[in-house]
């Protein structure tokens, strides 16, 4: 069913009072300059369709102001819908009603000025950007996709990554996804060094280590005041022990033993020796008793003792008498003395004087005794006195040699115990004076080594003598754990160099990354990162929504193109066009877009549109305008509006034109002429003549 | 045994934030219900420069509350707080690291107080003797093992224990505080505020629950005076965009997970961004949905980032673009943006254009 306008009303429409219009098949209007052609024009656009700034169409109207209304019939459901300045549009009608209509469908139906001759703005004529231009959305779908950045256009977009030119906004996302993973591995670095870096832990560990090696020093400086106290002993008690004296001790214990054996071998010898003295002394006596006769009385010397004795005695009693006692005393001594040397001689003669029968017969007997021989006589007797006699001088020699002996022994005996006891040893037996000779000498050398030893000790300490405390830490100075221990705190402290290291490099880096201050503490420069971190990441994100984004997009407004390429193509060669193009040119039948060039075919060949005269492109693209229109409507004819369209066109092609509408409208369609041109007037007033009452005309300014 | 776990109260003058009382009270009387004798609080329980805890002590003394033993580890917040600061026999501060054994229990638990070290600093003082795989470490801080959260209000690293920390010290449970979002990664459990805060921390809010003997870990709610909920819409224009509006929001409701009585609890913030046909259709929309919750603050639903579109064309575009969007093979993860950031540049890159 064909659309048509029924019924025009509009007040107060620009310059416009009043303009009622009930139109037929061909309806002029006409007016001059400023009588409200345009403001008509755009009050039918602004009733009939969408024409916002946003709008499909791309109508930029001005407000004109007014009221009105316009009828329109053959619209889906039959009846007749009234139009107004703010009601619904024809497209909301046709879009409820699912008609696949195009959404710039008034460029189609309304033509301002010159455009049926919009080929001659495209030299070398029209392609399919004319049809787009008119037929699509081509134009919003261009700008949209002109508007991605060619980098985003040329992205490929995995579910791993986004790779391209490294232009623009990929470039971006590069850089970014760069920033943030240097940020990352930094933050994570940093919270690494700075979890793992326990500075405290090992700033704690380093001064219990150096509190321990305090006390180790201390100990150390109290073990050498011991060292140095106990090789002050050891040399007291070295000099208790002088080498010579040990020495003088050693040679008088071997003079003492050498001594003492030739002792006892002079005295044992003396002794065997002293054995025949006896016999040689009873020889003697034998001897002299071998030749008298002791039977025969006192002997002379005796008896004359005797007699003074007794003649002394007598005058001492004569002069006891006389009272001269002290005279007669002394008389009396030697009285007594004179018998006491009588006894003796008397003695004596017994002895010695000349042997008895019985002395020689025990003589005899008592010399078999001794000598194991008989007596055989004097001679014997004799010979055995002179043998033995020659002994009795070795005796006096050995007799000698022991008393000297005895002498040194004794001499030694009595000094070797006083230098043991000086030397602090236990005299003892003198069998164990060299043992303690030797223990001494022994001892000596033990304590020279021990000192020695301490020394060496002591030496290592390397300390400052004056400086030794005498007061004990109460710690056990033991040099290998404080080497130990020093190690110990050298490595620490090397570790807690290292760490510190670590983290003002750390901190340097977070700083260089974030324009903070090394100086500033840790939590501030980590807040900072990860401020940073934060924003870098929304960067991130904001571009790669944008380059996933514009990819989408332009990928969309593609394939929207290639839609509306596909519905142009078969626009083209759809039968109403087909038909719009038979009717209006009266000869071609087809037309085509080949390689985004518009192709027409007739019964005569076929022709690049360009190539056409600018009639027959004028009238073609009339055919295209009412031949997308129709097929929307199932090839219905429907309502054109021209607003003085024709009035770039020479004399000849404005006759051809109109013409042609005439022609349209006895097709069925509807034909609005808008002009202010005399001479169009007059060319539709005449050629629509054949119409009969099908023509209307209004003229503006006379309403 | 089972031990109670939750953090980040961040408990103020009661009159200024009485639902924060509100929260920890409910919570220990869901203890004393449960039979459930130890909490153990990982830091936080006060808010900065909040030094009076007599509101504290006298919510816990409340009915049988007295019974629960209350472990509070300091926290960034109350870092002052020392053991001589609460004057009840039932709580006991750590204010220096420390081995607990609820009850001669033979999981252990190290509790570290907030300091500004690495948390590994207090851990290797005082791991020795404890069994690996067989202690549970009870902190305050940030892991930054495994996808990191942070706590938007800040954003510095607090007492960092990092994944090889763990490794090193073989805990078998973690349970942090300081993120206030419950957070489970692994053996690390961020326990969450037990009261949202503000807007920011939405949602029902929840406690942790462990088995000592079994080994288990449980989150069950808190009943809180308070819920926060924020939802955001990206409008997409098209002919019946305030009906897709409409279910997307009612589709948000329904994963609050909230019941009738829920309601009065609930404040909202509602922002629409985009673009859409009739904004003043979308903003009826949104009152219309969300009449019945009470909003954060006076502004109602925010339209301020909601655009108006009148060209159908662009709109064509644009729902072809997301269509796109939704089949594409892109990057996904957490460095990557969501689809509603997408969908706004799709949208931008459209409208923009």
């Amino acid at each position: 069913m064909p659309v048509r306008i029924s019924r025009i009303n509009a007040k107060n429409i620009g310059p416009i009072r009043e303009f009622t219009m009930r139109p037929g098949p061909i309806n002029l209007i006409y007016g001059e300059n400023e009588q409200g052609k345009t403001a008509l024009v755009e009050f039918i656009l602004k009733c009939l369709f969408k024409t916002g700034a946003r709008s499909p169409g791309k109508w930029d109207l001005r407000d004109i102001g007014g009221t009105g209304k316009i009828t329109v019939t053959g619209l889906p459901g039959g009846k007749e819908t009234t139009f107004s300045l703010t009601k619904k549009k024809l497209d909301d009608i046709w879009s409820e009603s699912g008609a696949q209509m195009p959404e710039n469908i008034s460029r189609l139906l309304v033509v301002r000025g010159a455009e049926p001759a919009l080929a001659d703005n495209f030299p070398g004529g029209a392609d399919k950007s004319i049809l787009s231009k008119l037929l699509s959305n081509e134009d919003v779908l261009a700008t949209i996709q002109n508007s991605i950045p060619q980098n985003i256009v040329k992205a490929e977009i995995t579910s791993r990554e986004i790779t391209g030119p490294a232009q623009g906004r990929v470039k971006q996302y590069r850089d970014t996804q760069t920033e943030l993973e240097r940020i990352n591995n930094l933050f994570t670095e940093a919270v690494h060094t700075r979890a793992s870096h326990n500075t405290e832990e090992l700033r704690t560990g380093a001064r219990d280590l150096s509190e321990e090696i305090g006390r180790m020093e201390k100990a150390r400086l109290y073990h050498a005041f011991t060292l140095r106290t106990r090789m002050q002993k050891l040399e007291k008690e070295i000099g208790g022990l002088p080498e010579d004296e040990i020495d003088n001790l050693g040679r008088d214990v071997d003079r003492y033993a050498e001594k003492k054996a030739l002792l006892s071998r002079k005295t044992s010898e003396l002794k065997t020796v002293s054995r025949t003295r006896e016999n040689y002394e009873w020889l003697r006596h034998c001897r002299e008793i071998g030749d008298g006769d002791r039977d025969a009385g006192a002997p002379p010397e005796a008896r004359a003792i005797g007699l003074f004795s007794v003649v002394a005695f007598a005058a001492g009693v004569a002069l006891v008498i006389l009272g001269r006692s002290v005279a007669a005393l002394t008389l009396f001594v030697f009285s007594a003395a004179a018998v006491a040397l009588y006894i003796h001689s008397l003695r004596k003669s017994l002895k010695t004087g000349p042997a008895t029968r019985e002395e020689r017969s025990r003589m005899a007997s008592e010399y078999r005794r001794r000598f194991n021989e008989p007596l055989t006589g004097r001679p014997a007797l004799e010979q055995k006195f002179e043998a033995l006699g020659r002994e009795q001088g070795r005796i006096a020699e050995l007799e000698s040699d022991v008393r000297m002996l005895t002498e040194e022994c004794s001499a030694l005996e009595s000094r070797i115990p006083r230098v043991l006891e000086s030397l602090g040893a236990t005299s003892g037996a003198d069998e164990n004076w060299r043992c303690w000779a030797l223990k001494l000498k022994k001892r000596r050398a033990q304590l020279i080594a021990r000192k020695h030893e301490i020394q060496t000790s002591y030496a290592s300490l390397n300390v400052n003598e004056d400086t030794l405390p005498e007061t004990d830490p109460g710690v056990e100075f033991d040099a290998r754990k404080l080497e130990k221990l020093k190690n110990t705190l050298s490595a620490v402290e090397d570790r807690l160099k290292a760490r510190e290291r670590d983290l003002a490099d750390i901190k340097n880096a977070i700083a260089r990354e974030t324009g903070g201050s090394a100086g500033e503490d840790f939590e501030s420069l980590f807040r900072k990162l990860a401020e940073k971190q934060e924003n870098t990441l929304g960067d991130l994100q904001r571009t790669t929504a944008g380059i996933i984004a514009g990819k989408a997009v332009y990928e969309a407004a593609g394939a929207l193109r290639r839609e509306e390429d596909k519905a142009i193509a078969e626009g083209l060669a759809s039968k109403p066009v087909a038909d719009a193009l038979k009717a209006v040119t009266g000869s071609y039948n087809r037309i085509s877009l080949e390689q985004d060039k518009l192709h027409i075919s007739g019964p005569d060949g076929d022709y690049d549109f360009s190539s056409l005269s600018t009639g027959t492109r004028e009238q073609v693209m009339l055919a295209l305008r009412m031949g997308f229109a129709s097929r929307v409507l199932g090839g219905d004819p429907m309502f054109l509006i021209l607003d003085d369209a024709f009035q770039h066109s020479d004399w000849k092609r404005r006759e051809s034109l109109v013409s042609l509408s005439v022609s349209l409208a006895k097709n069925g369609w509807q034909i609005f002429y808008l002009t202010m041109d005399n001479h169009l007037r007059d060319l539709f007033r005449k050629t629509s003549a054949v119409l009969d009452d099908g023509f209307e005309y209004r003229e503006l300014g006379l309403q | 045994m089972k031990i109670a776990v939750t953090a980040d109260v961040h408990l103020t003058a009661r009159a200024d934030h009485p639902e924060r009382y509100n929260a920890l009270g409910a919570l220990l009387d869901e203890l004393t219900e449960s039979g459930i004798e130890h909490l153990i609080i990982a830091g936080d329980l006060f808010d900065r420069n909040q030094r009076d805890y007599s509101e504290f002590e006298e919510l816990c003394r409340e009915s049988r509350r007295g019974q629960i033993s209350i472990h509070v580890i300091r926290g960034n917040h109350d870092r002052s707080l020392s053991s001589g600061d609460i004057a009840l026999p039932n709580v006991h501060v750590a204010d220096a690291p420390e081995i607990m054994r609820p009850d001669g229990s033979n999981t252990p638990f190290l509790l570290v107080p907030y300091e500004d070290v690495a948390m590994a600093e207090r851990i290797s003082a005082h791991v020795d003797g404890l069994e690996p795989d067989r202690w549970i470490l009870a902190g305050h801080g940030d892991y930054t093992g495994g996808q990191r959260h942070v706590n938007p209000h800040e954003k510095g690293t607090y007492m960092p224990v990092e994944r090889a920390d763990l490794d090193r010290f073989k805990p078998r449970e973690v349970f942090l505080g300081h993120i206030h979002k419950p957070h489970d990664s692994e053996m690390v459990h961020y326990a969450g505020s037990p009261c949202g805060l503000d807007i920011n921390e939405t949602g029902k809010r929840s406690f942790m629950v462990y088995d000592t003997d079994a080994g288990t870990m449980e989150r069950r709610p808190v009943e809180t005076d308070v819920l926060w909920f924020s939802e955001t819409f990206t409008v997409v224009p098209s002919p019946d965009e305030a009906g897709r509006l409409r279910g997307s929001a009612i589709q948000r409701i329904g994963r609050w997970d909230t019941g009738p009585e829920d309601i009065p609890k609930i404040r909202v913030r509602v922002r629409a961004t985009g673009y859409a046909r009739d904004r003043k259709g979308v903003r009826s929309v949104l009152e219309e949905v969300f009449q019945k919750y009470r909003f954060h603050d006076e502004t109602g639903v925010d339209f301020g980032g909601l655009m108006s579109a009148d060209d159908e064309r662009l709109e064509a575009v644009a729902r072809a673009a997301i269509e796109r969007v939704d089949k594409m093979e892109f990057p996904k993860g957490d460095q990557q943006p969501r689809r509603e950031e997408i969908i706004t540049a799709v949208l931008n890159t459209v409208y923009g254009s």
